[in-house]
């Protein structure tokens, strides 16, 4: 019973109630549960394309997602991605003119911006431009949209995003190139109409704000 | 064998007592990872966080199907909270790296990065992942018993006895811990490159040796170029495979002594490598720092007491 870490469990064993020997007695046996328990839980989780360990994932997983000790190392797996994007995303407002806004591009960054922006690359080229997080795009339009609104008397009417890529050429064609070509394949994904609500907490300072680009 | 040898096995591998030196030295580099994350994302923590945030709270719901863990949920429409518990997260971080009441911080940390994700998952790569689940191993980690204002608070209360023996050179005298935090958090390594391993080799690209050539030219990735490197097909293929090979050896041969310094020096520049080259900020220090769980007590002695010489 030397050992540091059992001295503080002792602590908490005795605030329990327990003595010392109750807790040298039910030590192993917890620590050794709690080790086991993740242990399958990790395992399952990491391999769960039989259907045994789906199973077991199935079972635990209100304690495991509930806590986020859902894991992923799928890094570049099963294949790194083959398509540069950017995304752009056009407002037109009820006068009838239109407005363009730039998603951030991580490349166009200084290297010192570049490492606090990481995120929106993560979030945009990685992931919400793709079909796959398409539950995400009216939230997205929406967030632009209240951006992008400047005067009362002239709202958004329609947020269209537009997902603009270039697929990378293979090694046949692209090896000598260390650079992507411009990204001309042009996808408008969503066109959002815009609906009062989705405006109306805003206040004038906001406006205000959103003109002067502090938004 | 019998089964009094399988429990005296499992009591080796997860009830030895060890130095705490190993989770001393882990929990500062990577203390220092887990503040930077925090500062790094503070600028943005609106846009992502806050209740005008680029996604709701209602789509990440319905995203995650689950009502997880989450401080957000206590007050969805206030960006005073949001400040708050950055505030709090970042003191977390601090006491954390200055090793008091290190598993409370651990606690206080595990719990933000959870609710930071299950408000916006979406801009999270395998480094937060990682930060994540280690933080709750460590909230079972006595991290704070080598290398901490714990002991430096103890020892000027003049009550060494609860830092260590005073028997034998410095930094080898601890009070002994149990390993099996320890353990897990080598086994969460592993368990990165087992995992990862796995993903890749049923991948196309991976086998044909070409990942790092389509890996090379994500440009939003870039960061330094490495014109020859990436210009030649067969340093590609070489490099796809030996990717391969490194992240199989560090779940496999990483728990034999002989290989595993060698091994953690490969991973270490394979890190800093993708690091010169892409931007993934945190990601290749954090892998890096988490190999000092696999560092021998004696070796982490020896270089404290060469540092502290030379200071």
């Amino acid at each position: 019973m030397k050992s540091a870490d059992l001295l503080s469990l002792s602590r908490l064993a005795s605030s329990l109630g327990l003595t010392a020997q109750d807790w040298q007695y039910l030590r192993k046996p917890i620590i050794t549960t709690f080790i086991i328990f993740h242990l399958v839980c990790n395992f399952s989780y990491l391999f769960n394309n039989h259907p045994f360990f789906s199973s077991i994932v199935t079972t635990v997983w209100p304690y495991y997602a509930y806590l986020g000790l859902d894991q992923n190392w799928g890094v570049f797996a099963p294949k790194p991605r083959e398509d540069n994007p950017h995304m752009v995303a056009m407002i037109s407002y009820r006068d009838g003119s239109t407005r363009m806004w730039l998603y951030p591009r991580v490349e166009r960054y200084n290297l010192f911006e570049r490492m606090f922006k990481e995120r929106y690359r993560k979030f945009g080229d990685d992931n919400t431009v793709w079909p796959k997080f398409r539950l995400l795009w009216a939230d997205l339009a929406i967030y632009i949209a209240r951006r992008n609104y400047f005067d009362r008397d002239n709202p958004p009417e329609t947020v269209t995003l537009i997902r603009m890529s270039r697929h990378i050429d293979p090694p046949e064609i692209g090896l000598h190139k260390l650079l992507n070509g411009p990204h001309n394949e042009v996808d408008p994904f969503l066109t959002y109409n815009v609906r009062a609500d989705d405006l109306s907490n805003l206040t004038d300072a906001d406006l205000t704000d959103n003109a002067r680009g502090r938004n | 064998m019998q089964l009094k040898d399988i429990i005296a096995a499992w009591d080796r591998i997860w009830f030895t007592e060890t130095s705490p030196l190993p989770l001393g030295a882990l929990r500062i580099a990577i203390g220092i990872i887990y503040f930077l994350f925090g500062v790094m994302l503070f600028p943005d923590r609106m846009v992502w966080f806050g209740p005008d945030a680029f996604t709701s709270q209602a789509t990440t719901d319905l995203w995650c199907g689950i009502h997880a863990l989450n401080v957000f949920y206590l007050y969805p429409e206030s960006k005073t909270f949001v400040d708050l518990v950055f505030y709090t997260y970042i003191a977390a971080t601090i006491l954390f790296v200055v090793g008091y009441k290190a598993r409370f911080a651990a606690f206080i940390m595990f719990v933000v990065i959870s609710s930071l994700l299950h408000r916006n998952p979406f801009l999270f790569n395998s480094g937060d992942t990682f930060m994540r689940v280690t933080a709750f191993w460590l909230i079972f980690a006595p991290s704070d018993r080598a290398l901490s204002l714990r002991n430096y608070i103890l020892r000027r209360q003049g009550r060494q006895a609860e830092i260590g023996t005073g028997a034998g050179p410095a930094f080898s005298d601890y009070i002994p811990v149990c390993i099996w935090p320890l353990r897990l958090i080598q086994l969460q390594v592993a368990a990165v490159y087992c995992q990862t391993f796995f993903c890749k080799v049923v991948g196309p690209v991976w086998i044909e040796g070409l990942a790092v050539y389509y890996s090379s030219r994500i440009e939003d990735l870039q960061r330094f170029p490495m014109p020859f490197v990436f210009q030649n097909l067969l340093l590609i293929k070489v490099l796809s495979w030996g990717t391969l090979v490194l992240e199989f050896a560090l779940w496999t041969a990483i728990w034999i002594k002989e290989f595993r310094y060698p091994l953690l020096a490969m991973a270490v520049a394979f890190h800093i490598v993708i690091d010169w080259h892409m931007n993934i900020p945190l990601f290749e220090y954090l892998m890096i720092s988490s190999y000092l769980a696999f560092i021998y007590p004696e070796d982490l002695a020896s270089a404290c007491r060469w540092l502290s010489k030379k200071q």
